[in-house]
């Protein structure tokens, strides 16, 4: 990261999803940052909150262990520098990168300064940089304010794809006039031609419905499990998932008859769960449509709220809380690493009763993750959920789209090969730049027709060529060059 | 090429928005809205001007609308479900979800007067379904051509500024829109954009107006005042917008004072409204959105639903209740209950239509008897009170914004004739700005903006963009002690070569690439001979300076020169000084290429460049007088 900036004079940061932001204080805290970062109104609003959610949970558990000097001692690097060369291998790892540039987490100050240096846009809102280069976030549907970039220069336009999802019922998604947007601008190729078979497997909606399965299964799981008594813990940080997973309880809970209260315990549950109640125009269409209804309202957590169903508190130790208390419950908490916060007070609650279920992420290591809570009897449902685009689904998009040259990361390098597709790629990996060619041979100027008109044109018989003299005032404006008297 | 503007309404009037802008071969609505005075056809805008066929899905490209209210989207449903309209339909997610509202609100009233109702509930709901929310400075490409753009425009909760453009030509339809931010509402906010014509809305054209807070404030003591003394206050409103500014204002007041009055809202649909408000606070002002997390401004602490029985019931009370107008309804049969007690109070919106019961008590010296047919009259003795507020902008305002946008040309709609012909002329005059206020069913026809494409090079672009700065020192005023004056200019003039083939501009370099040919250099030639005395000439006609003569020469020369020309260089090896591109050598008698038979003359050349520079030059070569003994001294000084 500090290559990042001595090296190279960083001027725009992009953001893509909340997730995306929450190293974010890590790079403007740093000396010398100037760039200008750029994400979704939505998505800083949730990446701010889960980044004090973050700090909230590592000022806690410095309360119980104790704070740790300025730096641990392990990360102080005249001591990593005297360790032998075999350790210090094993340290910063084969390429430097390991553990020698652990840093220690940002403050809440670090946090604040941060957000004021994130301005934040609408969907398709135009974000000019120097005059030149327009970029615009489109939703990608993968979370609430998760976008796509759009940039476009004068020497070939970009398309930053983190995902594209077409039916979602929760997020705004990328909808064909985004799409039709994204291809306008990567390729000068007419994507008409592209059948429409392949745009409507790219609408497929196995992908959406794959995913309501499996909130569906989670849901009758849990439901097994508090018939027999026990709780149900989920330590998840997707905004995303915790808001639909609410709407599926709601209707297995209703359908069973059952009366579960469900609590949602983070500092920031009661700023995360009001925020999603204002903001239509980052939802899905089933949202919106909820908010032309006669009741308007975005989520059932709405209602939940207001009739004892549903629970918000900043932290377990709350005394309204444990007044409220009762199992068999459901809950949602931080973190996913199962280190932090809330759901480490609550699996050691749980792990010895086997009708309890704790739902974990796919993706992380269970046995690691898990290894302090042993012996657990506790039942275990690793989960993956929708994160990113699938290749199979990025290579039907590079289809419409028709770029002249695709990045994709380094690790699709053996499936793209195999699948013989005929595109111009390169793989890209960590700590690695790469050099791409101009996709337009020259840029375009506009001349304006005040100038134009005084345009007289010499012959040039031998070469059979009309020449003028141009004089006037060349402007850059919203991405474009102007000739002007 | 040019932009034509049809207006359908608000021409020289207020009442039923409607304008149809051609631009650039796409055509766009703005607004289709709704008289109020009239029940009949007469309500709606003249559709047919826009296409004899009747086809107007083919003949525009979209609709937009820029707010809830009626006179702006009264006319949709109609359009869409009676007369067919299919295309795209944009508005503001709030617009969205509270125009249903106001038309259901219309629709009701209609049906109740008994009037035949031009459009059902079902049409409003089938309208609805056909339009695309939009968010603010989201660029939404309607086709591939045709860009919009929403910005805040502070009227209401959602309403919007419009930009469209289409190529290089641009405009602004502003709909209505306040330049100063209320409790509710946020002050419009456009960014700077080039534009061809911007078409304003003049409600206020000539009036300037006080701060709203001033208004807010005796508007709470009027109804303070009332409900001390045990009155009730009847605030007759539409169930949208002003009921719930109002209803904000006083909760907040209540909360404050610690009043314990109940305020009431008589109908579901200000209720429903309230939902609304709650849902989409992100659209009102800064302040509001920043407290709601604590308290969202529209969960009223002292609101309370309203019950028939309460009408009689002992003790003070607010009351909301529709319509705004008091033109039927329940806020009449509320009045006529209440008129009567002068320790009541009337809150009369700010304009009510003429006919109506609200426009008779605003023109009534109380107490005073009102009619409402043959049969009914009401004695009215309570207080009335007019309120003064209003969402769009004055004078100043528009002033405001048409020179921060300065288009080139400026259209003025929703106002009435005289103070639109006094702004008009005030737009010009102190703005330089055309501008026109058509009458309905009119077209004005402007010219756009266009412009031929090239490819350009990179070498022309480096070489406009690379600044030039120049310095210039001026004295200020008489007195040496002041520092001169340092300015700096940046003073870049593009010049390139546009070729007619394969349009591109080049630049002036790379000319000679693209026409093949040699490069040739003009260069100027000049003898010029020094003066002498005559000490020297007369030594001998055949005299020859030699070389350290001459090296002192030269020497001389340059620092005659470089006295003047601080850049001026002396070459290598003695043979000649420069500045710039001019060169002053000695002349031989052997090259020389005037056949110059004379003893001592400088050689000097230029490029065309520079021939102002060096005549300058030439003028102090002229100037220098050799004498022999400034020679010999120079020799002398050599030779040492």
């Amino acid at each position: 990261m500090s290559a990042l900036i001595s090296q190279t004079c960083l001027s725009e940061v992009l953001i893509t999803s909340p997730n995306g932001m929450l190293g974010l204080p890590f790079l403007t805290r740093k000396k010398g940052f100037t760039a200008k970062v750029y994400a979704t109104k939505a998505a800083s609003r949730i990446g701010q909150l889960m980044m004090e959610d973050l700090v909230y949970m590592h000022k806690e558990f410095r309360q119980f262990y104790g704070p740790e000097s300025d730096e641990p001692i392990w990360m102080k690097w005249d001591r990593l520098e005297m360790l032998p060369l075999e350790l210090k291998k094993t340290v910063f790892g084969a390429d430097g990168t390991d553990f020698g540039c652990w840093m220690p987490l940002y403050s809440a100050a670090d946090v604040k300064a941060c957000m004021l240096k994130v301005k934040s846009l609408n969907y398709a809102e135009e974000i000019c940089y120097n005059g030149i280069v327009i970029a615009k976030p489109l939703p990608s549907g993968l979370e609430i304010g998760s976008c796509n970039w759009r940039i476009n220069g004068p020497r070939g336009n970009i398309a930053y794809i983190s995902n594209f999802s077409s039916l979602n019922a929760l997020e705004q998604v990328g909808n064909d006039e985004d799409r039709s947007g994204l291809a306008n601008y990567l390729s000068n190729s007419s994507s008409a031609d592209v059948n429409s078979e392949t745009r409507s497997a790219l609408l497929s909606t196995d992908e959406y419905l794959e995913e309501i399965d499996k909130l569906d299964f989670i849901c009758s799981c849990s439901m097994d499990s508090i018939k027999a008594g026990g709780s149900i813990l989920i330590p998840t940080g997707r905004l995303g998932i915790i808001l639909q997973l609410l709407e599926r309880f709601e209707l297995h809970l209703t359908s069973e008859n059952m009366k579960v209260p469900i609590f949602v315990i983070s500092s920031v549950a009661e700023e995360l769960m009001t925020f999603t109640s204002i903001i239509p125009e980052w939802l899905g269409q089933q949202c919106q449509d909820r908010l032309y209804s006669e009741k308007p309202s975005l989520f059932t957590h709405t209602e939940m709220l207001k009739d004892g169903r549903l629970y918000l508190f900043p932290a377990i130790h709350s005394v309204e809380l444990l007044k409220i208390w009762q199992e068999p419950c459901i809950v949602f908490c931080p973190h996913w690493s199962l280190r932090l916060g809330p759901v480490t007070h609550l699996l050691r609650r749980w792990r010895g009763d086997q009708n309890s279920l704790l739902v974990i992420e796919e993706g992380v290591d269970a046995n690691l993750v898990l290894l302090p809570f042993k012996p657990i009897a506790m039942k275990v449902l690793q989960c993956s959920f929708l994160s990113g685009m699938q290749l199979k689904k990025s290579l039907l998009l590079m289809k419409i789209l028709q770029p002249k040259h695709v990045l994709f990361p380094e690790i699709f390098r053996r499936c793209v090969d195999t699948l013989k597709v005929s595109l111009s790629s390169s793989f890209y990996q960590e700590n690695e730049t790469l050099h791409i060619p101009h996709t337009e041979d020259s840029s375009r100027l506009h001349i304006d027709m005040d100038l134009a008109r005084q345009i007289k044109y010499t012959k040039f018989e031998e070469q059979n060529v009309d020449i003028s003299r141009l004089k006037g005032k060349l402007t850059v404006e919203h991405g474009r060059y102007k000739a002007v008297r | 090429m040019a932009i034509e503007c049809l207006v359908l309404g608000a021409g020289q009037e207020v009442g039923k928005s409607c304008v149809v802008v051609t631009i650039n071969g796409k055509r766009i609505m703005f607004d289709c809205g709704m008289h109020m005075r009239y029940t009949d056809l007469r309500q709606y805008p003249d559709f047919s001007l826009i296409s004899d066929s009747g086809d107007f899905t083919s003949s525009l490209s979209c609709v937009i609308i820029t707010h809830f209210h009626l006179d702006h989207i009264g006319a949709l449903p109609y359009f869409t479900q009676v007369l067919g309209y299919d295309g795209p339909i944009y508005m503001t997610y709030p617009t969205k979800a509270l125009a249903p509202l106001a038309l259901e609100d219309y629709r009701k009233q209609t049906e109740r007067r008994g009037e035949k109702e031009q459009f059902t509930a079902e049409h409003i709901a089938d309208c609805m379904k056909k339009v695309t929310a939009v968010d603010l400075k989201q660029t939404i490409h309607v086709d591939k051509d045709l860009q919009i753009q929403a910005y805040y425009a502070g009227h209401v909760l959602g309403a919007a500024m419009f930009y469209a453009k289409v190529g290089d030509a641009a405009l602004v339809y502003t709909g209505d829109y306040n330049m100063v931010p209320d409790r509710l509402l946020g002050a419009a906010q456009i960014d700077r954009l080039q534009l061809d014509l911007v078409i304003s809305e003049s409600t206020y054209a000539t009036t300037y107006r006080d701060s709203k807070y001033v208004q807010e404030r005796e508007f709470l003591k009027a109804v303070h005042k009332c409900v001390a003394s045990g009155g009730k206050v009847l605030i007759p409103t539409n169930a949208l917008g002003r009921a719930q500014e109002l209803c904000m204002l006083l909760d907040d007041y209540w909360e404050r004072t610690n009043l314990k009055v109940p305020i009431y809202f008589s109908s579901g649909s200000t209720i429903q409204a309230n939902l609304y408000h709650r849902i989409l606070i992100n659209w009102t002002s800064q302040k509001v959105k920043d407290t709601h997390a604590r308290h969202n401004a529209f969960d009223f602490k002292n609101v309370k639903s309203f019950d028939r029985s309460l009408i009689n019931a002992p003790g003070p009370c607010v009351l909301f209740a529709s319509p705004g107008m008091l033109g039927g309804g329940f806020s009449l049969e509320v009045l006529k209950q209440w008129a009567p007690y002068e320790e009541n109070l009337v809150m009369l919106p700010g304009s009510c239509s003429t006919g109506t019961v609200g426009s008779k008590l605003m023109s009534a010296k109380i107490p005073t008897q009102i009619k409402l047919d043959e049969n009914v009259k009401i004695d009215v003795r309570c207080q009335i009170y007019k309120l003064a507020f209003s969402a769009h902008t004055d004078a100043k305002g528009i002033m405001d914004l048409v020179k921060f946008l300065s288009p080139k040309h400026v259209l003025l709609v929703h106002g009435e004739k005289p103070k639109m012909a006094a702004l008009k002329e005030k737009i010009q005059s102190e703005l330089g700005i055309e501008c026109c206020y058509p009458a309905n069913n009119e077209t004005v026809t402007i010219p756009s903006t266009h412009h031929i494409e090239a490819g350009v090079s990179d070498a022309f672009l480096q070489s406009c963009l690379a600044p030039n700065f120049k310095f210039w020192k001026t004295n200020v005023g008489s007195d040496e002690r002041t520092p001169p004056l340092l300015q700096v200019y940046d003073d870049r003039v593009s010049q390139g070569i546009l070729t007619l083939q394969n349009p591109r501009v080049i630049s002036q370099n790379e000319l000679r690439d693209v026409l093949g040919l040699e490069n040739h250099l003009v260069k100027f030639d000049h003898c010029c001979s020094a003066a002498y005395d005559s000490e020297i000439s007369n030594a001998a006609s055949d005299w020859l300076p030699s070389t350290s003569q001459r090296n002192s020469l030269l020497q001389l020369l340059f620092g005659i020169v470089s006295r003047d020309f601080p850049d001026c260089i002396m070459h290598d090896c003695q043979k000649g000084i420069q500045v710039g591109s001019f060169v002053a050598s000695m002349c031989s008698r052997e090259e020389c290429p005037s056949g110059n038979a004379d003893a001592l003359h400088f050689r000097c050349t230029w490029s065309a460049t520079d021939e102002e520079l060096a005549w300058k030059v030439i003028s102090l070569v002229k100037n220098v007088k050799l004498s022999s003994a400034s020679l010999d001294s120079f020799r002398v000084l050599m030779d040492f």
